[in-house]
């Protein structure tokens, strides 16, 4: 039974599933476009008049990939109200230390040195908190009225939103135990947080997906929705459908209708497909939001994130 | 302007060439489905092959006819003149295993496998499981059971962290920072340690305070007793090394035809390349094909059209209850779209070519690979169009 068709667009959720949240995660499987769409996400909540930074973790990449701008530790204004930053951890337990200890100028050699960065490194769990404890400034500093993270893909984003709780078992006094409570705090905390989960409708993103949403109940950290990237939509009718059919198996068609024909049918398969591939989705009680795919005959950044950003203005609840 | 056709990389020939295949690439662009293709294509060609996977997906397991993949390797009935079996890395047995081979008594080792560091170490520290996938690739290429071993590298954050992880974690073992930690907390000072540097001293104080003591104890206590295991570490980080420069290997960037993936892919190409590593090409997943009698990449999208009396065929299925647009107009626009998304495809490609790499594309699967049926077919497309 297709499920298909025209249909399954009347589905899409429009409410408005993010409010005056602070804190935007954007996770889900590699691959499935998360960053395109955190960015994108950025967009639509700047072109709200809400100052908005979008935050990478520790990527290699000199230049965010589809913004093309340098990425630094410094957020960098992208356009109005719309900032870029790139934390790593050096530079996260650099300022931390700076910030803690007045005197941490003389410690400076150190920052450099290769024990240090070893010793960061070795200790696990450290760069994780020093990077969420980044994080944790930015979303209340004051600076900015959200952070869009472009978190890490599912099993890695999963390590890093582990190390609080962890560290609160292992640590329990000092400054430490004093970040980690904060942190851990506002990750828990749905008046400010909220985790979306990036798919596509396939079975394996979506399993990931799934995943995710277990995770997010066991662990408290609020779900906000699943965003569906990349759906693809038949517009036939069953009906229309069923005639289209029946006219292609028709002997004798031209080669250009049958070509034209052979890629509704396609259209309509894959539709019903990811409609089935979506059902575990719906099954688990999600708030889908499907972002449809965009057609490019050559890729163009910009213009894909304003379609994007378009598409994803419905998620955002009036600015405050 | 069409883009010019990229080199073209002759697939099988690689599968005949090499003794070891590394397949990289960034997380979502098939690239275990890809090594278990490759693996299969490999046998049909009559190479003995294991394809070591990293991603324990199920279906994949099913889909080579296994309940499970295993830690040791399982054959994978297969009919072909060569053979193939497959196994999965688990991180924390390939971790146990290093240790096993490296600890030079039992006292030693059962100290590891009882700190409490070590059961985080041997799955959180960052690029430990990259270490035991190269350590376990090691491990089978002595055991010299096959002709071909193909690698599907972990999906890392850090894309190129297979490369770093080794070296990383034996700089951590012989880096000054433990001589700092083993001194003053551990029970005693090996031998191979007794050099204090002053600058570890600080930095440790540092820490301190950084930190609180208890974490830094914990880690000493840990490093004391890894410290015996680290003659055999470096060894076979170096061994490991040699291995990946050795002439048989050669290393497969995979990848899907869009912009974060190419990325890696460049990353991946001057990463490699700057180890004098040998990257034998990309193997470019998921190309989006142009629709059924299109005419051409040169084809401007608005100039394909329907004839009259074909638009005629169409719109008598026209169901103007359901849409006001004609129906002839709205397959028309999925027609050009489809081929709009072949073009993408090719000019996002085309990129590669002009690098001097050469590609062989794999056209898209629109569902999972399920079955061996499945798993033959991606197979016969590793070989290039029309051989």
């Amino acid at each position: 039974m297709h499920a298909g068709g025209h249909s399954s667009t009347l589905r899409v959720v429009k409410r408005a599933i993010l409010d005056s949240h602070r804190l935007l995660v954007v996770t889900g499987k590699g691959g499935v476009g998360k960053t395109a769409l955190a960015t994108a996400m950025a967009r639509a909540s700047a072109a709200r008049g809400l100052d908005t930074v979008l935050i990478t973790l520790d990527t290699r990449e000199d230049r965010h990939p589809l913004l093309g701008v340098p990425l630094d530790y410094q957020p960098r204004e992208i356009a109005p109200h719309c900032w870029v930053a790139r934390v790593d951890a050096f530079a996260a337990i650099t300022e931390y230390a700076r910030r803690r200890m007045p005197l941490a100028g003389l410690y400076e050699r150190f920052f450099q040195s290769r024990a240090f960065r070893d010793f960061a490194a070795a200790a696990p769990g450290f760069e994780e908190l020093m990077c969420l404890g980044k994080l944790y400034d930015l979303v209340t500093s004051g600076d900015f009225d959200r952070v869009v993270f472009d978190a890490p893909a599912t099993g890695h984003l999963k390590q890093l939103f582990d190390v609080p709780a962890v560290t609160l078992r292992a640590v329990q006094v000092g400054p430490l135990n004093h970040n980690a409570r904060r942190i851990q705090d506002l990750l828990l905390d749905p008046d400010r947080t909220r985790v979306l989960v990036t798919t596509l409708a396939e079975e394996m993103p979506v399993r990931e997906a799934l995943e995710l949403l277990e995770y997010c109940q066991r662990t408290r950290i609020p779900l906000g929705g699943v965003l569906v990237n990349r759906r693809v939509y038949s517009h036939l009718s069953a009906l229309e459908h069923q005639r289209l059919e029946d006219l292609s198996s028709a002997a004798g068609a031209p080669a250009r209708l049958a070509g034209v024909l052979a890629q509704a049918s396609a259209d309509w398969e894959l539709d019903a497909l990811q409609a089935a591939a979506l059902a575990p989705l719906r099954g688990a009680g999600a708030r889908l939001f499907e972002v449809p795919r965009m057609v490019q005959s050559r890729f163009e950044p910009a213009a894909l994130l304003d379609a994007l950003a378009g598409a994803l203005t419905p998620l955002f609840g009036d600015a405050r | 302007m069409s883009a010019a056709p990229p080199l073209s990389l002759d697939v099988p020939e690689l599968l005949r060439q090499s003794s070891v295949l590394v397949c990289c690439g960034s997380g979502g662009v098939g690239k275990t489905t890809s090594a278990a293709a490759l693996g299969v294509r490999a046998a049909q060609l009559g190479r003995r092959v294991q394809v070591m996977t990293i991603d324990p997906a199920r279906r994949l397991a099913q889909a080579l006819g296994l309940e499970a993949l295993d830690f040791e390797p399982q054959p994978i009935v297969l009919e072909a003149p060569g053979s193939l079996s497959a196994m999965m890395l688990d991180s924390k047995r390939a971790f146990d295993r290093m240790v096993e081979n490296s600890a030079p008594s039992e006292r030693v080792r059962d100290a590891i496998f009882a700190n409490q560091y070590y059961q985080q170490l041997s799955t959180a520290l960052g690029g430990s499981r990259e270490l035991v996938a190269m350590e376990r690739v090691l491990e089978i290429v002595r055991a010299g059971d096959s002709d071909l071993l193909i690698v599907d590298t972990p999906p890392s954050q850090h894309a190129l962290d297979f490369l770093d992880a080794p070296e990383r974690i034996v700089n951590l073992l012989d880096g000054s920072i433990t001589n700092a930690l083993i001194r003053p907390y551990g029970l005693a000072a090996r031998a191979q340690f007794n050099l204090f540097r002053q600058s570890s001293a600080a930095t440790l104080k540092f820490m301190e305070r950084l930190t609180g003591v208890q974490m830094l104890a914990d880690l000493s206590d840990f490093l004391l007793a890894f410290s015996g295991l680290f003659d055999g570490f470096r060894e076979r980080s170096h061994d490991v090394q040699a291995l990946m420069r050795q002439p048989g290997t050669a290393f497969l960037l995979v990848c899907a035809p869009e912009p974060v993936s190419l990325g890696q892919v460049d990353l991946f190409h001057q990463r490699l390349t700057g180890e004098r590593m040998r990257v034998a090409g990309v193997l470019a997943n998921r190309v989006r094909p142009y629709p059924e009698a299109w005419p051409g990449p040169d084809q401007a999208l608005e100039g394909v059209g329907l004839s009259d009396q074909e638009a005629e065929l169409v719109e008598a299925c026209w169901d103007r209850t359901f849409s006001g647009v004609p129906l002839s107009q709205r397959l028309l626009a999925g027609y050009r779209e489809a081929a709009a998304l072949a073009a993408a495809d090719r000019s996002a490609l085309a990129g590669l070519g002009r690098r001097g790499l050469a590609v062989h594309q794999v056209p898209e699967f629109t569902r999972d690979l399920h079955s061996m049926a499945d798993l033959l077919a991606f197979a016969t497309l590793l070989d290039a169009p029309g051989a």
